[in-house]
């Protein structure tokens, strides 16, 4: 008994002890250490700084904190709302559209009697790998209205009195980079979309082909509903993608005259780097990180419900 | 279809080799013949300069050659804002900065107001003011501060085609009414021609026509400035575009586009009105047209006077960051004003901008005949037309936020949402508004 006793503190003191206590809680951390040395250097440290920044005010070599005075001023600026509003607007018109062809590519690609697989599924995922320089060059001469293909078809469209179209004018700005997002984005939506439709089990294929069930039933019944979480997730990107919008606008102010304040991205980069007002860029910054927070989460939150109440 | 793939990425590995073995051992190579000339080495003062005129470096080398103690290394970090967005992050990491700078006159309070250039008078500069013409001097100095050492100028003038005159039976205008009239004339004889682009978003230009009509937008000093960009004569010359504008007399085109070099190409503007240095602006981009091109002043508010504004022309500064003010301010006042550099062996007898010293200015390359310019003096007209520049033109510390909000509402403004005149007032209030927000003591 006095043994079994003793052997039994040993293990107490095994399994209680301070020093294994204590290894059980530092050996998880040790494993995520390089992750959390690198997450905490590229990402918790930049947004630390970028709002501690925000707070200040600095004026040639002299600074001041200033608290939230400038989100106060950010929150009262129509030029960063007139920004905000354009990118509302993208993500209302351009992503539903964006992705709705996303889907029916990543379907006809997983439709069986599709030829070519191969080749449609590179040549839409293309635009993805092309690089923004040279995309720049393709989209100066697509938009030009003197050196591009519009060159050739204006005359004709002016003979029977269209009017040429003008992409480049400030009015058509918007569509302009509607488009572009579009092209750019599409394929790589698609290739997320036809990912999650080869993981569907063939084994559902099987048993609806054997109740007897239509091509389009299978595209309705499995197919899709099967594809709502993927769905979800390019809807994500697609409005963080959207609300961060910086890319687009930048390429084109060296092809037309673009505002600074285009969209709230390209308005933070122009504080800082155009017009020195760093403290302001940085607040800009926060606040747009806030909204796509927001945006973000109500999203999957009205998402997530509507998938599981189907 | 896979061998020449293969092929390709090993002889890029090969050059990845060779490029790895290049920066790890040159270093080393280069040391080690640098450690026996030490007692040499140790005395040579290293600068960095960034410039983005082309072949400027020619001019370097010659400094290079003739200075061994002080060595010019050039960097072209990019032309125009591309520089200006590197210097101000440099600036502001308290690392990264090059010793020398080439800076727009319009940018040089800007730099100097966020303390980012050193005052060269310290080193000696202010003797150096008899080297360079009055006007581009006085770009450069705040009170007995000298902020940098003018480079170049750009007094404006009208470029035009001759042959598209005459074609129309219309007088070269020497006067703004008499512009206006041969525009509407012009554009009914041929809706496919304007007499000029009006560049909604290219402001110097745009305050350089202003600047020729008397405005005065800008007076101040370190933290206390007062703003009036809707001041009497920027309004009537923002009116007198805005009638042609609307008219459709003249075009609306953004500048710098690949549109726009065509319009020049291709006939559509019969006239440019640059700084001196778009002397060879035109040349490059519109080599087509060589022989129909004439240089004239630009045309008068008033018949009989001559006056002028300016369209860029930049200036060498010095920043706080460099460790050899002394030998940066040496080197800048020799590159811009010596005329050997402003000519430099290997720039095809061209000089490397429009000089504003005074040494440059009596070189007589400059003024040869120009056979783009139907062999007219083109030089001449320019030089004579730098001695009207109106003086006592001052720019702002925030003159990238004024150009660029100013820049967008008179987009807003050709595209019919408000009158030219309400761009500049527009502009004045939210200009007001933000500088003060930023710190700055504004008076509207």
């Amino acid at each position: 008994v006095v043994r079994v006793a003793k052997l039994n503190r040993v293990a107490d003191f095994r399994v209680t002890g301070r020093w294994y206590r204590l290894r059980r809680t530092i050996t998880p951390y040790l494993f995520q250490a390089p992750f959390l040395a690198a997450f905490a250097l590229l990402f918790i440290f930049p947004v630390a700084y970028a709002i501690w920044t925000s707070l200040w005010l600095d004026r040639g070599l002299t600074s001041a904190f200033v608290g939230l005075r400038n989100y106060r001023l950010v929150l009262t600026d129509q030029q960063f709302y007139a920004g905000v509003e354009r990118v509302l607007v993208v993500l209302a018109i351009q992503v539903p559209i964006m992705l709705v062809l996303a889907l029916l590519f990543a379907l006809l690609l997983d439709w069986p009697r599709i030829r070519f697989r191969g080749f449609f599924r590179l040549a839409f995922y293309l635009p993805n790998v092309i690089p923004g320089a040279v995309a720049a060059l393709m989209w100066g001469y697509l938009y030009s209205t003197r050196i591009g293909p519009l060159a050739q078809v204006s005359p004709l469209l002016n003979a029977v009195h269209l009017g040429s179209p003008q992409p480049l004018a400030e009015s058509a700005l918007l569509p302009s980079i509607m488009n572009m997002l579009t092209w750019l984005w599409t394929g790589y939506n698609m290739i997320i979309l036809y990912a999650a439709l080869k993981e569907i089990s063939p084994e559902l294929y099987d048993a609806a082909a054997v109740d007897g069930a239509s091509e389009w039933a299978v595209v309705r019944y499995i197919k899709i509903p099967l594809l709502v979480p993927a769905l979800i997730l390019t809807g994500l990107f697609s409005i963080v993608g959207t609300l961060q919008l910086f890319n687009e606008p930048a390429v084109l102010s060296s092809l037309t005259s673009v505002p600074a304040n285009y969209t709230p991205n390209y308005y933070a980069y122009n504080m800082a780097f155009q017009f020195g007002a760093f403290n302001y860029s940085s607040t800009i910054a926060a606040l747009l990180a806030l909204l796509t927070f927001l945006l973000s989460f109500l999203f999957m939150r009205r998402a997530t419900r509507g998938a599981l109440t189907r | 279809m896979a061998l020449p793939t293969l092929r390709v990425s090993r002889y890029s590995k090969r050059l990845t080799f060779l490029f790895a073995a290049t920066v790890i051992l040159g270093p080393l190579l280069a040391s080690s013949g640098r450690a026996e000339a030490r007692p040499a080495a140790s005395s040579v003062v290293h600068l960095v300069y960034w410039d983005w005129v082309p072949n400027i470096d020619k001019a370097i080398a010659i400094w290079n050659q003739t200075h061994p103690s002080i060595q010019v290394t050039l960097a072209n970090v990019g032309g125009g804002s591309t520089e200006y967005t590197k210097l101000r992050t440099a600036l502001k990491a308290n690392s990264g900065a090059p010793d020398l700078v080439m800076l727009e006159y319009q940018f040089l309070p800007t730099f100097a107001s966020i303390g980012g250039l050193v005052d060269l008078s310290k080193y000696g500069a202010a003797k150096a003011s008899k080297l360079f013409t009055a006007g581009s001097w006085s770009q450069t100095v705040q009170g007995k501060r000298v902020y940098a050492i003018p480079q170049d100028t750009g007094p404006m003038a009208m470029l035009y085609r001759a042959d598209l005159f005459r074609k129309y039976n219309l007088p070269v205008p020497k006067t703004w009414a008499q512009f206006s009239a041969d525009a509407i004339a012009m554009h009914k004889a041929d809706p496919n021609l304007h007499i000029a682009d009006f560049m909604a978003t290219q402001d110097d230009w745009l305050f350089g026509l202003m600047w020729q009509a008397g405005a005065q937008f800008f007076k101040g000093q370190g933290n206390d400035w007062t703003v009036h960009i809707d001041n009497q004569a920027a309004i009537k010359v923002a009116n007198f575009w805005e009638k042609l504008v609307r008219a459709g007399a003249v075009s609306a085109d953004s500048p710098w586009t690949p549109d726009w070099f065509n319009g020049f190409a291709t006939g559509k503007y019969a006239t440019f009105m640059p700084g001196a240095w778009g002397i060879d602006t035109l040349k490059e981009n519109a080599a087509g047209t060589a022989g129909n091109w004439r240089v004239a002043e630009l045309p008068q508010w008033k018949a009989g006077k001559h006056d002028t504004g300016m369209w860029g022309g930049a200036a060498t500064a010095v920043t706080v960051q460099s460790k050899h003010p002394k030998e940066a301010t040496e080197f800048a006042i020799w590159i811009d004003s010596n005329a050997r550099a402003l000519f430099p062996p290997g720039n095809k007898g061209l000089p490397l901008w429009w000089p504003a010293s005074t040494a440059g200015l009596k070189v007589s390359k400059l003024y040869g005949h120009d056979s783009f310019y139907g062999g007219q003096e083109a030089g001449k007209v320019f030089a004579s037309v730098s001695r009207h520049v109106v003086r006592g033109f001052v720019w702002s510390p925030f003159q990238d936020y004024v150009f660029s909000t100013l820049g967008t509402n008179l987009t807003d403004a050709v595209g019919g949402k408000m009158s030219f005149a309400d761009a500049l007032k527009k502009t004045q209030q939210q200009v007001v508004t933000f500088e003060q927000q930023q710190g700055y003591s504004i008076h509207g």
